[in-house]
């Protein structure tokens, strides 16, 4: 069955002949909005003396001629962000996430669509009334580009950067729905992927203002889409970059940072975009399989790693103070590991499909659904070292690293032990527990000991003598006791699942 | 000489567990004829839904062969799909949504040609007598209704095999009575049908066929009238209504014989009821009836106490019918 049939099914649904046109009619109320409050904003700041020109951005905007349509043009693409990087993504978990708790979501697995025409529809046809409520901003958009009021290489660059990072936002809401084994309150998966994508669009639209950052804002479309905006000298750079920074916008490597990102956040959105839908297709067409095969787990982990710490490299000024590389690779490690393991739980299998394959007595390959996640969160170990040694160089992290002295084996051996032991917890909560209560409580429970973990191995970082220190004593004690607990465990239920 | 037409529905095998120890559906087997029903019965957590979601390619066998008008599920997934409608116990409906519309929603999602979504949604609206409420929001609906238009979804594709799990739980009786109506319109345009219910009067005169489930297993499967026969021959209740000739009843009883397996009495206005279970099926009740007439009992009423499906069911449960 074609996707196009899902997708028409699933706009249909949505928004109904009789709606569109007055949805697209409200389109065009709150593109008619912009203007006018862009028309309000600009007779104010032009009025002197007082209005809004008091406030410190407009002594810098003032010198610039103010347009109303560039303006409009800004909030356009604000509402276009806010409508696609936010919403959309809340609405399809939300959508979802109703579906499972109807048993709708069985009812469309037993039409012929496919799990790619499934995800295609949800994705595409059920947010129909946001995409068609975004058709007006989105045309003013484009006329802002066409008539010349932005760059046409601008509205260009942000038109696919909302595009791609829209689907990739929306694909990302429909992962998350579709990941818990039961389905979970809808309201609260929309709050959740709402705020989490929020967040990090302002994170991004953050850092590319910041030409010592500005290499990490393609990592969310929110800061790839400023950096094209503030790219150019215009109303955009001059209301968004502080206005004693403006000379960062002379460096080489700042104007090449911007400019490169829209280009970058589109791929990393197209890569997320095709890893998460066919992680969704599968879930689809088997629900009882994890959301991610181990080797997704593993290329997103990639992915994501690489974003996070080839800019460290690249376009973080040089030199780098002594330490600074090592502190880098630690932070990367306390961000990263996490992550990892919150996608090795993805690709861990649930109590019944690691029982059957126990209780079969045959071989389990790493990589196979069934099997512990352990080879997936090492492996992801081994590209997060790999990437900060080949990003920074052998010789620097250790040279760095070693200005620790005799304390560097102990640190990174703590480290190791504590990274190493991630699978360990992730295995025990996936199997052990049968209710989403009980594995919420030991999923908080892990969490406030790895972040125990975490302060401790700071501790004996900064102390002088960390080994007379009694909080990491008693640290590295449960750094070896609660795993080595949590693993015998898993081996009592590994041994009484064979005997069932 | 014709060759009988081969079935609709082919069960062969079918196993289903869902952690390697505990088997929810083990070596079930059964096939379903076009234009008759099989009524899947059994406590509950005796696999009839288990079953039922494999029929409709929610579930993987976990061994077996299931085939529908010929296809092999494992094979042609789309194909299967087209021809199955499945109703789960929930009904599964969107409660934002008008009745034609969820129709129509789904009529897309089977790909059914514009001009002929409207004209099924109208058609099968009537059938199950939904048309007032078309325009509706399907939250308004009644259970009964829901229910109806559970079914009316299942047909928007032209189904050629219906699975319907526990339709009538929760229905009030007059629910129960359109229900049976529109399983026996069904049956008539020539649909094979396959119903899981713990509810047995609902499926009794209706099912052609039944499948005893217990413990993930097909205790006994076959045609009713066949097993019923057969359970008839092994244990009988009958309730009979005495009047004020208890006492002479209950003598006539006494001197019955070994056939006579359990007596129970229970007052009603104007007399007595005794409700007996018998071995010897219909000659049985035939000579206790002749006994107590000849003693002078006055019987006021004579009746079955369970349909020939519940007899079936009780027999097959208790190991009475091999």
């Amino acid at each position: 069955m074609s996707v196009m049939t899902a997708v028409s099914a699933f706009t249909h649904r949505a928004a109904r002949r009789s709606a569109r046109l007055s949805l697209l009619g409200y389109s065009a109320l709150l593109a008619g909005a912009l203007v006018l409050l862009a028309s309000w904003i600009v007779a104010h700041a032009e009025e002197p003396p007082g209005g809004l020109c008091t406030w410190d951005y407009c002594k810098q905007v003032t010198p610039l001629s103010w347009s109303v349509l560039e303006l409009s043009d800004l909030g356009a693409v604000a509402v276009l962000a806010l409508g696609l990087l936010v919403i959309v993504p809340a609405l399809v978990a939300a959508a979802v996430a109703a579906e499972r708790r109807a048993g709708t979501l069985d009812q469309l697995r037993t039409t012929p669509l496919s799990p790619f025409a499934l995800v295609a529809g949800l994705v595409a046809g059920a947010p129909a009334r946001i995409y068609l409520l975004l058709v007006g901003p989105l045309a003013l958009h484009v006329f802002c580009g066409l008539t010349g009021v932005i760059p046409l290489s601008t509205m260009i660059s942000t038109t696919a950067v909302l595009a791609t990072g829209g689907l990739a936002s929306a694909v990302i809401g429909l992962s998350v729905a579709l990941a818990p084994r039961q389905e979970t309150g809808g309201a609260l998966v929309a709050l959740g992927v709402a705020a989490a994508l929020g967040g990090a669009a302002l994170l991004g639209a953050g850092v590319a203002g910041q030409h010592e950052f500005a290499g990490w804002a393609f990592m969310h479309p929110g800061g790839a889409i400023e950096a094209a905006l503030i790219g150019q000298d215009g109303l955009a750079r001059r209301l968004v970059a502080s206005p004693w920074r403006l000379d960062q916008f002379d460096r080489a490597d700042f104007v090449a940072a911007l400019a490169l990102s829209p280009l970058l956040s589109c791929l990393a959105s197209l890569a997320t975009v095709a890893l998460l839908g066919a992680a969704c297709c599968r879930k689809l067409a088997a629900p009882q399989a994890p959301l991610l095969g181990k080797p997704q787990a593993i290329l997103l982990f990639t992915g994501v790693a690489a974003g996070a710490i080839v800019p460290a490299h690249a376009l973080v000024p040089r030199p780098i103070g002594q330490c600074a590389v090592g502190g880098l690779a630690l932070l990367f490690t306390a961000l990263l590991m996490p992550f990892g393991a919150l996608l090795g739980l993805f690709a861990t299998p649930t109590f019944e499909s690691w029982a059957i394959a126990l209780r079969r007595r045959s071989r389990v390959r790493w990589w196979s659904d069934d099997a512990a996640p352990h080879g997936a969160v090492w492996a992801m170990a081994a590209v997060l070292v790999a990437l900060v040694v080949a990003t920074f160089g052998v010789g620097d992290s250790l040279s760095d690293v070693c200005s620790y002295g005799a304390r560097v084996p102990f640190v990174l051996g703590w480290v190791a032990l504590t990274v190493a032991s991630l699978p360990v917890f992730v295995m025990f909560g996936a199997t052990r527990y049968a209710t989403a209560a009980a594995r919420w409580a030991f999923g908080v429970a892990t969490m406030v000991h790895l972040f125990a973990q975490a302060i401790a191995i700071g501790v004996a970082i900064d102390a002088a003598h960390p080994r007379d220190h009694l909080f990491v004593q008693i640290a590295v004690v449960l750094a070896v006791a609660v795993p080595a607990w949590v693993a015998f465990r898993q081996r009592v239920l590994r041994c009484s699942t064979i005997a069932a | 000489m014709s060759t009988p037409a081969p079935p609709l529905l082919d069960v062969q095998h079918l196993c289903l567990s869902y952690d390697g120890v505990r088997d929810a559906v083990k070596d079930v087997s059964f096939s379903v004829a076009a234009g008759s029903i099989f009524a899947l019965v059994g406590p509950n957590g005796a696999g009839k839904t288990s079953t039922l979601r494999m029929l409709a390619t929610l579930t993987e066998p976990g061994g077996g062969t299931l085939r529908v008008d010929g296809l092999d599920v494992a094979r042609d997934r789309e194909g299967v799909r087209r021809r199955v409608g499945y109703l789960p116990d929930n009904f599964a409906l969107y409660d934002q949504m008008t009745p034609v519309d969820y129709l129509d929603f789904f009529a897309r999602c089977h790909g059914v040609p514009a001009p002929e979504r409207a004209r099924r949604a109208d058609r099968l609206l009537e059938e199950l007598d939904l048309t007032q409420k078309r325009s509706s929001p399907i939250r308004a609906l009644s259970r009964g209704m829901r229910q109806r238009l559970g079914i009316a979804k299942t047909l928007v594709h032209e189904p050629k095999v219906l699975l319907l799990d526990e339709p009538a739980s929760a229905l009030d009786p007059a629910a129960r009575g359109k229900l049976r109506e529109v399983l026996a319109g069904l049956k008539r345009r020539g649909l094979a049908i396959v119903i899981s219910s713990h509810i047995l009067p609902d499926l009794a005169g209706l099912a052609d066929a039944v499948g005893i489930m217990e413990g993930g297993r097909m205790i006994r499967a076959g045609a009713i009238d066949a097993i019923a026969r057969s359970a008839q021959q092994a244990r009988t209740v009958y309730c009979l209504d005495v009047g004020a000739h208890v006492d002479r009843a209950a003598r006539v009883l006494d001197d019955f014989g070994p056939r006579l397996v359990r007596v129970e009495h229970a007052p009603i206005d104007g007399g007595a009821r005794i409700e007996v279970e018998l071995l010897g099926g219909d000659e049985a009740v035939a000579d206790l009836v002749e006994a107590l007439v000849l003693r002078g009992v006055r019987l006021h009423r004579v009746a079955p106490r369970e349909s020939a499906l519940e007899a079936v069911y009780r027999a097959s449960a208790s190991g009475a019918v091999a």
